[in-house]
């Protein structure tokens, strides 16, 4: 499997990474990074903490660190997440069951694909 | 300013990347890796570690905003207290419209979007800022001058013609403040030190054209300072300032002043002259200050463009010799008995140039050797003219300068001048001024009476006006006395006046002498000096100096009575 083909595996967009990434051997070093870094874990500790604040700083790390790997359905994933959850106020809470379990399930998927990307 | 600016824009340029997430800070670093030296920070505390120790080094911040232990606002407030942060470009990184708003407002130069899209775009733009900033680093720079915070001369310049609109009906001056010898403060009391007294003395200036007056203050040179202000009549409580802020009475300063200083006057001249005044006085460590005399600076300009002019006015003949008649009075009728050449300068730029304002210029600068000698070359030359023409030769008095005693080749020159054109030497009168007399009798008592051995007449000009003593007269060898026209025209103030004209009358009639009255001016003088027995006249009551055409005229009148 190329780059090019793991990105269309997950619903990434391959020509903008490789313009914003150049090459193949520099995506594969930021996506090994990136499965190393494990963004989503801080978004979960603070989803289980009913940590807004935090869900909303994990998920927009998230979502810049997806969109700069141009991994299209996880930044827009994260992007639903971070939204929902930005401008509360002091102490208020919304219900972002939902959007963290698709998140969840986005994450998972991609992070399985890189894996077995990564390992061959 | 940007031409050419690519090819060298890489060397020596860093970017410090504050981003806590690895991954953003790796592909960023990637668009710049190739040009750009890169250093990393993950928080704001951090970034702002880095900056302050390589504050010269780094060129731009890409800054991150959401970062743990202090996000990129915190950093941005904090680089907005000190000064040295501000030198450097901060570019934020961010997806947020309402993030960069509010990043512009504590001091955002620039914004990337997140997530990156365009390498190129993103680069271009990173290059373009720090050329920004750098240009504007040299200007500051330019503009201050880094060790007294006064302005630069340049930006000196340009805000004096903002402080002239300001202020455009009041009355300016230009002040100019040096240190005497400043590199001797420097060796003497160390580098530091004098750089104390700089600081000190533009502390004081600071002050005064804020406090005391309005104006505006630059650093000129190394211990050249200048100040443009509002009219002061008395700059002594300024100078003591001045003082009292050096601090040392061994090191002393030399103050200029130029006041009323014209707007509309180019203020690079304005402060050339305020430093000249200033300089005039540079080794008279017991003089502060100088005033600038618009009036005599005017006329040193005009003087120097004079001498400047001579050498091409000799050549041109711009210096023409006019002939003032002298009458004898003592016979039947007046008779043109002889004239007096006096040189006038006709200067094509101007115009007609009085023998009083050149000829002390000349003689004080040794010009004027040169200028006689024209003259005697140029009389001899009319003379033989008029020989030509009318047949005779009319003795003509000539000038020689009190300075040109001292003209070793004096009688060569004169002999050389009237043997060239034939001139009989009897028909060549010298006039020498009483005060030459006075100042170098041995000198003019050789000179005459080896001209008067060579047949040449003597005349003391200006009798009565110097202080020659009697006995000196009795050594001196002479033909002619022409008495001084200020004795002539006191004749009509009272009897004491008249008494001392006549005693020199008789006094030249005693030693056998010609008398010739100058400057006689009316009818009364003519027959008071005719009735007691003046034997010559000279003056506007017969005739002005001519030039030579109207001269002429006068000559032929005399041939027409002769006939």
């Amino acid at each position: 499997m190329s780059v090019k083909e793991l990105y269309e595996s997950f619903g990434g967009d391959y020509n903008r990474a490789v313009q914003t990434m150049m090459n193949d051997a520099f995506i594969s070093r930021m996506l090994t990074k990136f499965i190393e870094k494990n963004s989503y874990e801080d978004i979960i500790i603070s989803y289980q903490n009913k940590d807004m604040k935090g869900i909303f700083e994990a998920s927009h790390s998230l979502k810049g660190v997806c969109g700069n790997l141009s991994l299209t359905l996880l930044y827009e994933k994260a992007s639903v997440l971070c939204d929902k959850v930005r401008n509360l106020n002091e102490g208020e809470t919304v219900n972002v069951d939902a959007e963290v379990n698709e998140l969840k399930e986005s994450y998972e998927k991609i992070l399985t694909l890189i894996k077995s990307f990564l390992n061959k | 300013m940007n031409e050419n600016r690519d090819k060298d824009f890489e060397r020596h340029h860093t970017l410090l990347i504050v981003d806590d997430d690895e991954i953003n800070g790796d592909i960023l670093s990637s668009f710049f890796e190739a040009e750009f030296n890169i250093m990393r920070a993950f928080n704001g505390k951090d970034a702002l570690d880095l900056l302050k120790q390589n504050n010269d080094v780094i060129d731009l911040v890409l800054l991150d905003i959401f970062m743990p232990v202090m996000d990129g606002f915190e950093v941005l407030k904090a680089r907005q207290k000190d000064s040295d942060l501000r030198k450097v470009p901060f570019v934020i990184m961010t997806s947020e419209r309402e993030i960069e708003k509010e990043c512009l407002v504590i001091g955002a130069n620039d914004f990337i979007k997140k997530p990156y899209d365009n390498p190129e775009i993103i680069i271009a733009r990173v290059k373009r800022m720090i050329e920004l900033y750098e240009d504007r680093s040299i200007i500051k720079e330019v503009k201050k001058d880094k060790l007294t915070d006064l302005y630069s001369l340049e930006f000196f310049k340009k805000f004096a013609h903002q402080f002239d609109i300001l202020e455009e009906n009041s009355p300016k001056d230009i002040l100019s403040i040096n240190i005497a010898k400043f590199h001797l403060v420097n060796e003497l009391y160390g580098h530091h030190y004098g750089d104390i007294v700089l600081i000190n003395i533009a502390t004081y200036l600071k002050s005064y054209i804020t406090k005391v007056t309005k104006g505006i203050a630059c650093r000129m040179d190394a211990d050249e300072f200048v100040v443009y202000c509002l009219h002061h009549d008395d700059y002594s409580e300024f100078i003591k300032g001045i003082i009292k802020a050096i601090n040392n009475p061994g090191i002393h300063v030399h103050v200029g002043i130029y006041p009323n200083v014209d707007k509309d006057l180019d203020k690079d001249i304005a402060i050339g002259r305020v430093i000249s005044v200033q300089q005039s006085i540079k080794e008279d460590l017991n003089k502060v200050s100088a005033l600038y005399d618009e009036k005599a600076q005017n006329k040193a300009f005009f003087e120097e463009e004079l001498i400047n002019c001579f050498d091409e006015a000799i050549e041109k003949k711009q210096f023409h010799v006019f002939y003032q008649p002298k009458y004898s009075i003592q016979g039947e009728r007046n008779v043109l008995s002889s004239a007096e050449a006096l040189i006038r300068w006709i200067h094509p730029k101007h115009g007609m140039i009085s023998p009083g304002i050149f000829i002390p210029l000349f003689e004080e600068n040794g010009l004027i050797q040169k200028l006689d000698n024209y003259v005697f070359n140029e009389v001899a030359r009319q003379q033989a003219e008029w020989f030509k023409k009318y047949h005779f030769y009319l003795p003509i008095s000539v000038n020689v300068s009190r300075v040109d005693i001292y003209n070793p080749d004096l009688e060569k020159e004169i002999i050389e001048a009237v043997d060239k054109y034939n001139i009989p030497h009897d028909k060549y009168y010298i006039e020498i001024t009483e005060s030459a007399f006075s100042e170098n009798i041995q000198e003019v008592i050789d000179l005459t009476v080896s001209l008067k051995n060579k047949g040449f007449l003597i005349e003391i000009d200006d009798f009565g006006s110097g202080y020659s003593s009697l006995s000196a007269l009795t050594e001196l060898t002479f033909d002619v006395v022409k008495i001084d026209g200020s004795f002539i025209r006191k004749i009509d103030r009272n009897e004491k006046n008249k008494d001392i004209v006549k005693m020199i009358l008789d006094l030249c009639k005693r030693l056998k002498v010609l008398s010739v009255a100058e400057g006689v001016e009316n009818e009364e003088y003519y027959h008071f000096l005719k009735d007691n027995g003046c034997d010559i006249i000279q003056g506007y009551y017969f005739s002005k100096p001519l030039p030579v055409d109207d001269f002429n005229k006068l000559i032929e009148k005399e041939l027409d009575y002769e006939r």
